[in-house]
């Protein structure tokens, strides 16, 4: 594939080869994003252009304007020239709020970042707690009993957790707060009132991914406790829960790295809902907000954000995955 | 694959090997139903699903009132004899709109999945026979949709032309394909290289005739399990969108769209039935599909990992 010596089991060839996918991928995703630009409804100029500028020229000047810009060009052309602008970080402007999409993507960020990493660093960790935990146990009630859970974890939609969520612990107990990041007037910033708010986002968005991990950790642990390695451990007397931390664990669990990458697309997808529920400011609601104003470029832009996002995280569990376990390295 | 292989199996005082024909080992499909019927949930799961869809059918037998009829003599009106499941904020009845809204959400799934598993089936059998530039670009090009969150894709594109029950299942079925065009792709490359389908090439069999022939129905077991996990999916997709009011619209009843109403604290707080029953509704539903789809891998043996989403 690539012309590189021939050693594809060192660790930088391994890096180097997923570095080389990664840029027709990415070009892939543009070509994509485009070609949804195109199906939008509405006139490219306005998206290109800035708002304050459009104001002040006349017709014949956008007329010359679009000429030269080129959009008058076949697609391919559009394309490129479009590619140009947004290699250089400019993603159009934003229908409605005249400002560039990409800082308003990026304004967004921290807070949907704080309600994402949480909730699969937290499902991670309890979905493999239960899963391993399962599988030590498998056959008994308690296993049972959290198989039948799991399938309430992926069957019960995320809003609907979130409703229930509201009702008991907002309306009913009156414990924690419904909307925003912070109370009205109070402090902003990191405090125990963003955690107050948070509590809530957090536990819809990690309840259904708490299953999917669980099961991989239990399916990982009963084929690891079942390899012949970990049967000669047993068989040198190693004491039991050196076999497990050592033997089976290290082996079972290494592979879930690569399910913080798989998992990612649903995640995002799922935070447009709980975001826009808990009117939490972003960007999912960022995007629910755009498609109801019907602001394309600030639609697309989040496209694109987020689509590349999956790309780098899926190419950053690869290239983990791959540097510490040897035998990935060579397909 | 294993049900390829005869089973040795003599419950019953079959023999082994088929030295008596007239007892012989049941017949693969025989095999699957009985497995399938063991698995408790999976027959749970077929059981609730059948209720739904006959309450679908027979929604307007079932349903006692008109399901868009408006009542403003019974407005946001608790559950009691007269309408079992309560009203809504114009009096209409929430029982008679759930019994519709089946409708809505089995066949959204119905026809959304059937539309990506028939592109993804192409796509991927595409691939996996044709081979060299053509899977190339094939699969690259599932790669990269892979990327995109589904959701967000769908969200924008039913943005794009309009929500309406048609748009939702053409949009759902439009991006859902990636997934299995990657599963027929990897039973395509699989069963070409089996004796039986070698055998045939052998004999003078054309390309299209071993894969209609030979590969095709092989693949069905693997694609049935996909298809109703894929109808799980797509119920809840159609329940995301109704609910962020970018699916059904009204009066059209859909477990979303009745969902939508409790986005409003004050019906949240107060008409608890309204948004609990539909909520259920879409939870059963999605655990049905999700109880079969895991009963049928079981029962077909249809071994390989699957993704989280």
């Amino acid at each position: 594939m690539s012309p590189l010596p021939r050693s594809p089991g060192s660790p930088m060839n391994y890096v180097i080869r997923r570095l080389l996918l990664v840029l027709p991928m990415l070009l892939g995703i543009t070509i994509i994003t485009y070609t949804l630009v195109n199906f939008a409804p509405g006139d490219p100029i306005t998206a290109m252009i800035d708002p304050e500028e459009m104001n002040v020229r006349s017709a014949d000047e956008i007329e010359a304007l679009r000429e030269k810009m080129g959009l008058n060009d076949p697609l391919p052309v559009r394309y490129a020239l479009w590619l140009r602008e947004a290699v250089q970080g400019n993603l159009g402007y934003s229908y409605h709020d005249e400002k560039p999409v990409l800082g308003m993507i990026l304004d967004k960020l921290p807070a949907s970042l704080m309600l994402t990493a949480t909730s699969m660093l937290l499902a991670s960790l309890i979905g493999c707690a239960l899963g391993v935990f399962s599988a030590l146990r498998q056959y008994s009630i308690f296993d049972h009993l959290l198989t039948v859970l799991a399938f309430f974890g992926v069957s019960v939609p995320g809003f609907f957790f979130a409703l229930i969520g509201m009702y008991i612990f907002s309306v009913r107990l009156g414990w924690l707060p419904v909307f925003g990041m912070w109370t009205p007037g109070e402090p902003t910033g990191f405090n125990l009132d963003l955690l107050r708010h948070a509590i809530l986002p957090v536990l819809t968005l990690t309840l259904p991914q708490i299953a999917g991990y669980m099961r991989y950790a239990r399916a990982a642990t009963l084929e690891a406790l079942g390899a012949d390695h970990v049967t000669t451990a047993r068989a040198k007397g190693l004491r039991e829960q050196v076999v497990l931390r050592r033997h089976v664990l290290r082996n079972a669990l290494l592979p879930l790295v690569t399910i913080f990458g798989l998992s990612l697309p649903a995640i995002i997808g799922g935070s447009f809902i709980i975001e826009t529920i808990f009117s939490w400011p972003g960007i999912g609601l960022l995007g629910y907000t755009a498609i109801m104003q019907r602001d394309y470029p600030l639609q697309l832009g989040i496209a694109l954000i987020a689509a590349t996002a999956v790309l780098l995280a899926n190419l950053g569990t690869d290239i983990a995955y791959g540097l510490v376990d040897p035998r990935i390295r060579y397909e | 694959m294993s049900s390829a292989t005869p089973t040795l199996s003599t419950t019953r005082g079959e023999t082994i090997g088929g030295l008596a024909p007239e007892t012989r080992a049941p017949s693969p499909s025989r095999r699957t139903l009985r497995r399938f019927l063991r698995h408790r949930l999976a027959v749970l799961g077929a059981v609730i699903l059948v209720v739904m869809a006959s309450a679908a059918i027979f929604a307007p037998l079932l349903a006692p009132y008109d399901p868009n009829a408006i009542n403003l003599m019974r407005v946001s009106h608790p559950p009691d004899a007269t309408n079992l499941l309560g009203t809504d904020a114009v009096g209409r009845d929430t029982l008679s709109r759930l019994i519709y809204g089946a409708r809505v959400s089995l066949s959204v799934g119905l026809v959304a999945v059937s539309i990506y598993l028939a592109i993804g089936f192409v796509l991927g059998a595409l691939a996996g026979y044709a081979g060299g530039w053509v899977d190339t670009i094939i699969m690259r090009f599932t790669d990269i949709m892979m990327c995109f969150p589904t959701f967000v894709l769908i969200l924008i594109l039913v943005g794009f032309v309009g929500p309406s029950i048609l748009n939702v299942m053409l949009v759902l079925g439009l991006f859902g394909w990636p997934d299995i065009a990657r599963l027929v792709r990897g039973q395509v490359l699989q069963l070409r290289e089996l004796e039986f389908v070698q055998a045939a090439g052998a004999m003078g069999a054309g390309k299209w005739y071993i894969l209609l022939r030979h590969i095709a129905p092989n693949i069905v077991g693997p694609l049935s399990v996909a298809g109703s996990l894929g109808i799980a999916g797509a119920i809840l997709a159609e329940a995301g969108l109704s609910f962020l009011g970018l699916g059904v619209v009204q009066p059209t009843s859909s477990w979303g769209s009745m969902l939508n109403e409790a986005r409003n604290p004050a019906t949240l707080a107060t008409s608890v039935w309204l948004w609990l029953a539909p909520g259920v509704a879409i939870s059963l539903a999605v655990l049905a599909a999700n109880f079969i789809g895991d009963g049928l891998r079981d029962a077909l043996d249809v071994r390989g990992r699957r993704g989280t989403r």
